[in-house]
């Protein structure tokens, strides 16, 4: 019996996680000991100052093993606390951080000590951050057009590059000592004669430091719970604490031997990337796959029975929960409910060309039922083999969980086909990162999410001739006023040029960000678990991997189809709206024409109604932001791709954006990912399928991303898993790439009822239809949730 | 009959209602056709009564400075409440065809007329739509209403072509039809749901306005002939029908035509907001929403008496 057998316990756990994920804390310690390192390892060269930085931090910073934990490995020094990356920005924690314990989403807990060290600390950084250099690299067009929420770069801005599918096999299968020794027999053959030789040595080098440094890090937990068995009084916590001496005395630094090792290695390897970089959407990807042969001999010398391998992974997925990042006031508007996305991918097809579901991939399921906290996400990759006892078990996941989401094999594989990889690739090695993202595991150093761009600001500045009408600047060329346009393909052109100026000068930003990482934040230690580097000997900043990849997101796209499926059907086709007058009254935010507003509103044809004129004209624009994208490449000749997914940044961009022609109000969110807007009957469930499926994804190489809001009672019992199951899997069959569900049940009905400003886009089935929760009566309301409530009995 | 007959069948519907679940297997289409013989006292579908188009009105959405519906509608016609908006009177008819225009014209769809015709053909191909979702999960196309069977030419026809095509369909009846409109309709459906409100006639006239003569007529007609594809609903409406001897004397009813199994639909009152907009007076305001004791003492009775009720929320 581990801790966490015992269900009590496991709920006290999970409660403890669930109150400190609503106010985790920030913590100075990183901080203070990178602050230090960098002082010692001023005037050397960049990497070998990272590497330094990571043996310092890893030989300093405090580490614990908790009463429930089978894994050793902590982010910050104690559960739930981020640390601060100051290379990365100090300027805008040292002005935020009274406000993070109250501002309105992402709250973090400052302690007044923590308040004091970073006072101190922060100020040195002046002039020597990541994001003071990349701003100054960045060219006056792209640094406007930023402020005026055009495009959005913060993440890459104030810190490392995250978002990649690491190589875990190659550590589970050498060990940082087989990298090692590579790096050593490395060093031995390079000619120091030559430049390119003097910049490999610097390479190896780091990679020495850090792998013993990693080594030194598992010892030191060794150690601690070598020193905690010697105190613990209980025989069964005794045996587990040595266990886990025992497992971290060898990894990650040797091979793993068995199913312990291997999930400990993984997790040492993952966290890593986080106490270095401070990315987020590091992907632990195909687990299942990737620990399977561990868990099959473990399982065959009876060195682990299935409950002891449900019990590892369930420590790991709590595990996942320790992992968050600060993100800045402004940031937090776009990335809301600290997105750190870890996810495990489940399904796909193996390398013989079957179903890549094992027994592995079902332990998983179990362990999320357990854990059920934020992180980690669960990818459910569906395949026209998958096994149905698996596809079923996963559903039924969906409505207590709102877990897996689900994504179409096929269509991932077409994406890689897209990007011109090989089908042998395509066909057994999909995976995504982060959301939906493009990335191929263990190859592909991205930039998956480089940036966020509005979309709908391109759409307001095409209806202002290239002025934006919030701050009356030029913005954008001049590609007409309302009275020039003769036809609808006059305008949409307009739109295109917009989108092409605009796309053009994100891509100055990206480029500014990507210098900035190469000379200033370069990542020694992700290029070991990236393919290329280890054999050219150089670091992934510099080009060292094989294959590179940039991804931009198109946000407000439904917004936009909507626009200008309005300026079509009112200005150019029944003509019962002037233009001139239309965009007059949007730049008054409909203030003496709430008739109009409503007009638009209810009578635009939507992108989510089946009309092949909609479908077509959403297509269009679809492929040309995917065009638009392809055109270009990053510093390291990688692919630029084009995705349709927001997280919240719709929120944060729509406040950005002025009224719509789709009768969206000023300021108020744009529609989200690929999902048609909200809060309207633009179709129903089946429709909005349907349409989905008629986007052409594969083009969209970083992804597309539907999420759909249903009702509990829909998915209660076998009925509704089977249910769900046919909408999803003949959604896939249709074309479609992703669909995730936010399940509501009673709770968020009664908090919905109470505070209908959170929910503005809260769609909820009454009887025969489905409507927005804030159209309806407070007696339907009622009706709704005690109806609801039944569902107990 | 071939097609150029169904072309020029047309019917009356109020809805179309796609990702139906519980209208019978499977992901469903359902169609709601317009008219009804009863007037059930807790109806969630006031609008599918009369078989002409009316027009429903939803205050809220009104905006006081929008005259819309007045330009079309001319002056007299509508009126003004002290906020400005707009007021159907009481004893304006709400299928007055002046006022569907008016409706039409209301940008905020304040006004909406409820119901509009279809052909076969159309009503067709928008059923047709939903095909792969049908396929994937054994589901179909639902005809309900109002009552489709007020509409047998219509019915059946649509049901006919529905079968041409080779999607599954479920006809939602109340049964009360002539004996043999019922079978030729029916007959060309591949599931009923026979929805059966009272055993007892005189509360079955109390709470629907008609006598269950020929429903019972119906009923033992398909029980007989076709119990595999015969579904029983029973609303259960506390106070009317869900009495204990009501209940017993409808579980005995089922028993004796040899249906072991019916389904439950609890009492709500979704529906009630679509009758202030109507116009229309709801006089089941009183009647509690059903808790679980309660439908468990209904599943009790019915079980004892040999009949398996499948409470649906």
């Amino acid at each position: 019996m581990s801790y966490l057998d015992n269900p009590i316990r496991l709920q006290e756990v999970r409660s403890f996680y669930l109150e400190r994920l609503l106010k985790p804390k920030l913590t100075s310690e990183r901080a203070d000991i990178v602050t230090r390192s960098y002082a010692r390892t001023e005037g050397s060269h960049p990497i070998t100052r990272r590497a330094q930085a990571l043996k310092d931090i890893l030989a300093e910073m405090s580490i614990y093993i908790k009463p429930w934990e089978l894994l050793a490995g902590n982010l910050g020094p104690e559960p739930v606390s981020a640390p601060v990356f100051p290379e990365g920005g100090a300027d805008f924690i040292l002005e935020e951080m009274d406000s993070y314990g109250t501002r309105p989403g992402d709250k973090f807990e400052v302690s007044e000590e923590t308040k004091t060290e970073l006072r101190r600390i922060l100020p040195l950084w002046k002039g020597k951050t990541l994001k003071e250099y990349g701003l100054s690299l960045m060219p006056e067009g792209p640094v406007r057009m930023r402020e005026a929420g055009v495009f959005s770069a913060e993440n890459m801005l104030t810190c490392g590059t995250g978002h990649f599918l690491p190589d875990y096999t190659k550590v589970l299968e050498q060990g940082f000592r087989g990298i090692s020794e590579q790096a050593k027999a490395a060093l031995m053959t390079l000619d120091l004669s030559r430049e390119e030789g003097y910049e490999k040595r610097i390479f190896y080098e780091a990679v020495l430091t850090i792998c013993a440094a990693v080594r030194d890090f598992s010892l030191r937990y060794a150690e601690l719970a070598d020193s905690m068995a010697a105190e613990e009084k209980e025989e069964e916590r005794r045996r587990e604490l040595k266990k886990i001496a025992e497992v971290c005395r060898r990894v990650p630094w040797e091979p793993a031997a068995g199913f312990a090792e291997a999930v400990q290695s993984l997790w040492f390897t993952h966290l890593v990337c986080y106490i270095d970089s401070n990315g987020y959407g590091v992907t632990l990807g195909r687990s299942a796959s990737c620990l399977y042969p561990w868990y099959r001999s473990s399982i065959a010398s009876g060195e682990i029975d299935r409950e002891g391998a449900l019990a590892l992974l369930v420590s790991l997925f709590f595990k996942t929960n320790d992992i968050l990042k600060l993100y800045n006031n402004n940031a937090a508007q776009n990335y809301g409910g600290f997105p750190v996305g870890q996810p495990v991918q489940l399904g796909g097809i193996n390398a013989a060309g079957e179903d890549d579901t094992n027994e592995l991939s079902f332990l998983f399921l179990e362990a999320e039922k357990k854990v059920k906290l934020y992180q980690p996400d669960i990818g459910f990759l569906w395949t026209e083999k998958i096994d149905p006892g698996f596809f079923r078990a996963a559903t039924e996941l969906v409505a207590t969980n709102s877990k897996p989401k689900f994504f179409n094999y096929h269509v991932g594989s077409a994406m890689y086909r897209q990007a011109g990889l090989s089908e042998e690739t395509a066909q057994k090695d999909w995976a995504f990162i982060g959301c939906v993202e493009y990335g191929v595991p263990g190859k592909t150093w991205t930039w998956a999410d480089a940036a966020m761009f509005n979309l709908a600001k391109c759409l307001e500045l095409a209806l202002n001739d290239g002025i934006d009408p919030v701050s009356g600047s030029r913005l954008g060329p001049q590609t007409g006023s309302p009275e020039d346009f003769k036809d609808f393909s006059q305008f949409l052109s307009a739109l295109q040029r917009q989108i092409a100026y605009m796309f053009d000068l994100t891509v100055q930003g990206i480029t500014a960000l990507q210098v900035a990482h190469k000379h200033c934040w370069p990542e020694p230690y992700e290029s070991l678990l990236v393919d290329g580097c280890m054999q050219s000997g150089r670091e992934v900043n510099q080009g060292g991997a094989t294959s590179y990849h940039t991804g931009v997101q198109f946000v407000g796209f439904a917004t936009v189809v909507d626009s200008l499926l309005a300026i079509k059907h009112f200005v150019f086709e029944n003509r019962s709206i002037n233009f001139r007058d239309l965009v007059d009254n949007l730049g008054e935010n409909f203030r003496n024409n709430e008739v109009l507003r409503v007009r638009l509103l209810r009578e635009t044809p939507r992108f989510g109604m089946d009309r092949d004129d909609i479908n077509s004209l959403a297509g269009e624009v679809f492929t040309y932001c995917c065009d638009t994208a392809g055109r270009y490449r990053d510093i390291w000749g990688g692919l630029y791709t084009a995705s349709l997914y927001s997280l919240t940044a719709h929120v944060g961009f729509g406040a950005r954006v002025g009224a719509t022609p789709d009768g969206r109000m000023a300021f108020s969110p744009l529609s989200d990912a690929s999902s048609p807007s909200q809060g309207l009957q633009n179709g129903s469930v089946t429709e909005i399928f349907t349409t989905q499926s008629k986007l052409p994804h594969h083009k969209a190489i970083n992804g597309t991303l539907l999420n759909m809001k249903l009702n509990k009672k829909l998915l209660s019992g076998p009925e509704g898993t089977a249910r769900l199951q046919n909408l999803i899997s003949t959604y896939f069959k249709m074309g479609g790439f992703h669909v995730q569900f936010n399940v509501v049940d009673v709770e968020v009905l009664k908090d919905a009822q109470a505070n209908p400003d959170k929910y503005p886009d809260f769609l909820i089935r009454v009887a025969a239809y489905v409507t927005n929760w804030n159209q309806l009566s407070r007696d339907v309301q009622n009706e709704i949730i005690s109806r609801a409530e039944m569902e107990s009995f | 009959m071939d097609n150029t007959v169904h072309n020029e069948i047309r019917g009356t519907v109020f809805n179309c209602e796609t990702f139906s679940l519980h209208n019978g297997p499977g992901i469903r289409t359902t169609l709601f056709l317009k008219g009804c013989p009863l007037r059930c006292l807790w109806c969630a579908n006031p609008e599918s009564w009369s078989m002409e188009a009316e027009v429903s009105y939803n205050r809220e959405l009104c905006i006081p400075e929008c005259h819309e519906c007045e330009k079309v509608a001319g002056s007299g016609l509508l009126e003004r409440d002290r906020e400005g908006k707009i007021v159907i009177p009481p004893a304006a008819p709400r299928s007055d065809p002046a006022l569907s225009a008016a409706a039409r014209a209301c940008p905020a769809r304040a006004l909406s007329v409820e119901g509009y015709t279809i052909s076969v053909d159309e009503a067709a191909k928008l059923l047709c739509r939903d095909r792969p979702f049908f396929e994937e999960s054994g589901g179909g196309v639902t005809l309900s209403g109002g009552e489709p069977l007020l509409q047998p030419e219509f019915s059946a026809a649509l049901l006919g072509r529905l079968k041409t095509e080779g999607i599954h369909t479920a006809l939602d009846t109340c049964g009360d039809a002539a004996p043999e409109v019922y079978r030729e309709v029916s007959s060309l459906a591949d599931l009923i749901l026979f929805d059966f409100k009272a055993a007892d006639c005189g509360l079955h006239r109390e709470c629907t306005g008609q006598s269950n003569e020929r429903i019972l007529v119906n009923l033992e007609q398909t029980a007989a002939e076709r119990p595999e594809q015969l579904r029983v609903r029973i609303p259960f409406i506390p106070g009317l029908n869900g009495t204990e001897g009501e209940l017993s004397a409808m579980a005995r009813v089922l028993k004796g035509l040899g249906i072991s199994r019916a389904e439950l639909l609890p009492y709500h009152r979704l529906g009630i907001h679509k009758y202030r907009q109507q116009g229309r007076e709801y006089t089941l305001g009183s009647v509690e929403i059903p808790g679980s004791e309660i439908l468990k003492t209904a599943v009790r009775i019915c079980r004892d008496l040999g009949v398996e009720l499948h409470i649906q929320h």
